[in-house]
């Protein structure tokens, strides 16, 4: 029994493909008649889209509460992405960070600039809550190599403070933040040397003149050593009728947690301020007299040239 | 696929590509030439040119719906698990000898 022609097949197959083309022929068509009369199917299209271009409208900008729930929950989305963007990007370059601390610790020690090894390291007894003015008292003196002067570190380049007292068993160091410590500091990303003085509390504050550009986050450093950060600036005060701007600042990490320090190995209080001005003003003041006397040889060559004339 | 839902997906692409969401109207796309030839598609193609005017320079839906589903058809037959006699495909295992 003949249960198919295989010339009905055929012929259904190649009506079949008949009709595709026929159909992509057509399409095509449609497009040349597009290119050639653009207006005629921009006009079929307003016509036939009015419908999908109302609703989408009405989508973007309608206040009815399902738009307004689908255009929050498009921004929320949309927002989310921009904060896991920024995470990615703030984990990168903490990488970045790390790297190139890594380089440059390996740089230091290849120009044997590196103190970090010769520091001592010191346990903290007390700390401001319990001993006045601001303090902190450490468990390493005179014996074990502690001079006053010295800087404390907080890690590898916090500077906490400076030790002002010490004895042969234990030391004190004066924090930064001490009301009555002041000292220069310089601002990174400002780029300003400004004086830096304690507040108390953990809070330290640099005056900077109204002008000068200083943002929270900027790093604030100790120009005299040079691995030692005091902290970044966490608050700009900046009132346009005062003639100076404060940047309040405070150390990486708060001082009631801190268990121990590092004491670096030499004072940096080499000089004594006084001396220092006494010396700078006598230079000047050397510098002063040189260009006195260039000024009166110029003027005695000038009255002998005037003399000379007269004659 | 349904006539109804056949509808159904050629509104949704229409009006997303209306509404300026081409890549969920893609993918939209490509589920549709799963199961379909998609002829329709070139249309909406040409509708949305029109929609946008871009038959003033090029009909950049027209010829990428007709791409597309030139493309879709011509590959899917490679893709599909079942032979021309709507039967399962599948390899024999070949006894050890």
């Amino acid at each position: 029994m003949k249960t198919y022609s295989s010339i009905t097949k055929g012929n259904s197959r190649r009506s079949f493909l008949k009709a595709k083309f026929l159909w992509l022929f057509l399409l095509i068509a449609v497009i040349i008649l597009g290119l050639i009369f653009p207006w005629l199917i921009s006009r079929v299209s307003a016509f036939v889209l009015y419908p999908f271009h109302i609703t989408s409208t009405w989508v973007k900008s309608s206040d009815g509460i399902i738009p307004l729930y689908l255009r929050s929950r498009a921004n929320l989305v949309k927002e989310l992405e921009t904060i896991r963007k920024e995470q990615a990007t703030k984990t990168g370059t903490q990488t970045s960070i790390q790297r190139l601390l890594e380089e440059n610790m390996q740089l230091r020690s290849l120009t044997k600039s590196d103190q970090i090894s010769e520091r001592l390291t010191a346990r903290v007894l007390d700390r401001p809550n319990s001993l006045p003015n601001d303090l902190i008292q450490i468990d390493q003196g005179s014996d074990h190599g502690v001079v006053v002067g010295a800087p404390v570190y907080n890690g590898i380049d916090g500077v906490v403070g400076l030790v002002i007292y010490t004895t042969n068993k234990y030391s004190f160091v004066d924090l930064f933040t001490s009301p009555g410590f002041l000292s220069t500091a310089y601002v990174m990303g400002a780029n300003v040397f400004a004086p830096l003085e304690g507040v108390g509390g953990g809070i330290a504050r640099v005056k900077l003149p109204q002008g000068v550009s200083i943002q929270v986050g900027q790093l604030v450093i100790l120009p005299g050593i040079s691995t030692a950060i005091y902290g970044e600036i966490v608050s700009v005060q900046n009132e346009p009728t005062q003639p100076e701007q404060y940047g309040y600042l405070a150390p990486s990490q708060a001082i009631n947690s801190l268990f121990y320090v590092t004491v670096g190995p030499e004072t940096i209080l080499n000089q004594d301020v006084t001396t220092f001005e006494a010396e700078m003003r006598e230079r000047v003041r050397q510098a002063t007299n040189t260009s006195f006397n260039n000024n009166a040889t110029t003027s005695a060559a000038l009255n002998t040239e005037v003399e000379s004339e007269v004659e | 696929m349904k006539i109804y839902w056949q509808l159904i997906f050629l509104l949704l692409i229409t009006w997303l590509l209306v509404a300026g969401l081409p890549l969920v109207a893609l993918a939209l796309v490509l589920f549709y030439l799963f199961y379909l030839r998609g002829y329709e598609l070139i249309l909406i193609g040409i509708l949305i040119d029109g929609y946008y005017h871009y038959f003033y320079e090029w009909p950049v839906f027209s010829l990428a719906m007709l791409s597309i589903v030139i493309l879709a058809n011509l590959i899917k037959p490679h893709l599909l698990m079942y032979n021309g006699h709507n039967e399962m495909v599948k390899k024999e295992k070949i006894p050890n000898p």
